[in-house]
């Protein structure tokens, strides 16, 4: 009995070190969470699974990190899959854009490597939403009306069409007070260009 | 004052067998230089830098009229004649020592140490990188197999493809508004920043390079007399040197601290008379290099340039040594050599690795003290002007 409450005890411990290892970017703040029970156990669970061993009896997933679900599964996207997002939102794909593979790190053909983002890139990206802000609004029944309202419904619409995996709502929150906040720009158009270039630099769209 | 008080103070203020950090050269108390680092990945053959050690032999097809004497035990390639007198005089020889070679591993080690991190990055931030593009990558090629990161520091590499969105968010009419704006998107994405924190590095460090970016004053960069120059006709880096070094001048004046270029193809299997790597020096990086060296000479700036590479070729079929003779140039510089190679590519067992190599660059470019005493002093200081 005694040996199965030190085994117990072995197995909490282990599981309570690999919490505290999660945090994969030293030195970055990671905010602590109280892990649920139900992640502890799957995490535990997963290490009693076969083991792939190697000729020399490695075991071939001890590199592997132990990262709590949820966590680490988001990816920027390729160059390719934001032109595509853009073109779909904005009729046209300025021809700027349409050559700037090479700012977004796109790999030869045939050749993986996963895109990274940078201070050119997110330029380049929200300059892009600026110049052809316009193909979204000419289209369909948008309006430059500054009431609130119509505000809201305009900034929902585009939410919904270039978010459509996130949860809109701040999304939305923070379209109207951009679009309404005339200390910005006194020129409406310009404010709502600003407002869907800045929505289009966060996680939610660049990443899936 | 007794004597060995007074004897103890002279030894200090002459320098005599101390190293480190604790009489920093001239250039030290300057404002930090820019460190510009041509990378030839594959391999840079010690022909070059320490010419004299395969006269004797005429290995690598070296002979009594294919070097060039600097003076200072400096031998180098005639090739480098083409740089002009004055860089000749300002050019010393590094030895790195490191016992690596397998080609990721020799290209990790000069760049990476297991406690500290990056080099480079260390560098940059030792120089008062504090600005948006302190330290770059030029073009596709990268020096290691895997992008060099610090997750402590807030300096982060910047790769630069093309150089048009830095000059157009440079001169952008909408900087303030794209500054405010930035920190709502960055606010909206803080959620995913923490919870892919690794995935999103790239992103997280983005965002910081271009607040810093938009906070700069906007400006005129000189692209279009650096592009007269160096005869570019675009704004994307290619894979050749002159697009490279165009946009590391470009780059210099954004105010960048640590600039890494790569060039490729210098893996030279089988060049036992050295032809394909002088051919390859002549033709891919001396022309390109030379003008970016002329126009340096215009400029109130302290930059030093270094040629390095994985490690030099072994004898007799041009295969891997264990050692890198390196090349270092600028004004800071003079000619002398502490990496002369045996006649069987070696160095003496003294020859210090790689961190010797950065100490050298940092206190020639006047980084901070506590980046030199973490590499526990500069070994190579006989190669500085005092």
């Amino acid at each position: 009995m005694r040996g199965l409450y030190l085994s117990l005890i072995i197995l909490i411990l282990g599981c309570e070190r690999n919490q505290k290892d999660l945090n994969p970017s030293v030195g970055r703040v990671i905010p602590t969470e109280d892990a649920s029970s139900r992640e502890s156990r799957e995490k535990c669970e997963k290490k009693s699974g076969r083991a792939y061993l190697d000729f020399d009896g490695n075991d071939l997933s001890a590199s592997r990190k132990d990262l709590k679900q949820g966590y680490e599964q988001m990816r920027l996207k390729p160059y390719p899959v934001l032109k595509a997002d853009l073109t779909r939102l904005f009729k046209k794909l300025p021809k700027s854009f349409a050559t700037q593979g090479l700012v977004f790190g796109q790999p030869e053909r045939r050749w993986h490597r996963l895109p990274e983002a940078s201070a050119p890139a997110l330029f380049v990206i929200y300059d892009t939403v600026l110049k052809s802000f316009k193909g979204y609004t000419a289209d369909t029944d948008f309006s430059w009306s500054d009431k609130p309202a119509i505000i809201e419904e305009q900034c929902q619409k585009f939410v919904n069409q270039a978010f459509p995996h996130s949860n809109g709502e701040p999304l939305v929150k923070h379209c109207q007070e951009m679009v309404q906040d005339k200390k910005v720009h006194k020129d409406i158009e310009t404010r709502w260009a600003h407002a869907f270039a800045t929505l289009l630099i966060t996680s939610q769209f660049l990443g899936y | 004052m007794n004597r060995r008080y007074f004897l103890k103070q002279l030894a200090l203020l002459s320098g005599l067998s101390l190293q480190g950090p604790l009489i920093p050269s001239v250039y030290a108390r300057e404002r930090p230089g820019s460190l510009v680092l041509i990378y030839l990945k594959g391999g840079y053959n010690a022909l070059f830098s320490s010419a004299d050690s395969f006269v004797g032999k005429g290995s690598f097809g070296v002979s009594e009229s294919n070097v060039l004497e600097l003076g200072g035990e400096l031998v180098v390639d005639q090739s480098f004649a083409s740089l002009g007198e004055k860089v000749l005089s300002q050019m010393a020889t590094v030895g790195i020592r490191h016992n690596r070679t397998g080609h990721p591993g020799a290209q990790m080690h000069h760049f990476q140490d297991d406690q500290e991190g990056f080099y480079p990055l260390r560098l940059a931030q030792a120089l008062d990188g504090s600005g948006p593009f302190s330290a770059v990558n030029i073009g596709k090629e990268r020096p290691t197999p895997r992008p060099m990161r610090l997750f402590d520091s807030k300096v982060a590499i910047q790769n630069i493809f093309d150089v048009d969105p830095v000059l157009a968010a440079y001169q952008s009419q909408h900087r303030s508004i794209m500054a405010k704006n930035l920190e709502r998107a960055r606010s909206l994405s803080k959620e995913d920043l923490i919870r892919h924190a690794e995935q999103l590095v790239s992103l997280s460090e983005g965002y910081e390079a271009f607040e810093k970016l938009l906070n700069e004053s906007s400006r005129e960069l000189g692209w279009e007399g650096i592009k007269e120059d160096y005869q570019v006709k675009t704004t994307a880096i290619g894979q050749d040197l002159n697009s490279k070094l165009a946009a590391a001048e470009l780059m210099l004046n954004v105010g960048s601290k640590v600039i890494m270029v790569t060039d490729t193809g210098w893996d030279t299997h089988g060049d036992r008379e050295g032809i394909r790597a002088r051919n390859r020096m002549k033709e891919r990086i001396l022309p390109a290099l030379k003008t970016f060296l002329n126009r340096l000479e215009s400029r109130d700036q302290k930059v030093m340039v270094a040629i390095t590479g994985d490690f030099a070729r072994s004898l007799p079929k041009s295969d891997h040594a264990s050692v890198t003779s390196a090349t270092v140039m600028g004004p800071m510089v003079r000619n002398a050599t502490s990496g002369r190679v045996s006649e069987k590519v070696t160095l003496p067992e003294d020859t210090p690795d790689r961190q010797g190599f950065w100490a050298l660059v940092g206190e020639a470019l006047g980084a901070e003290d506590a980046f030199i005493e973490q590499l526990k002093g500069n070994p190579h200081r006989r190669l500085l002007k005092t």
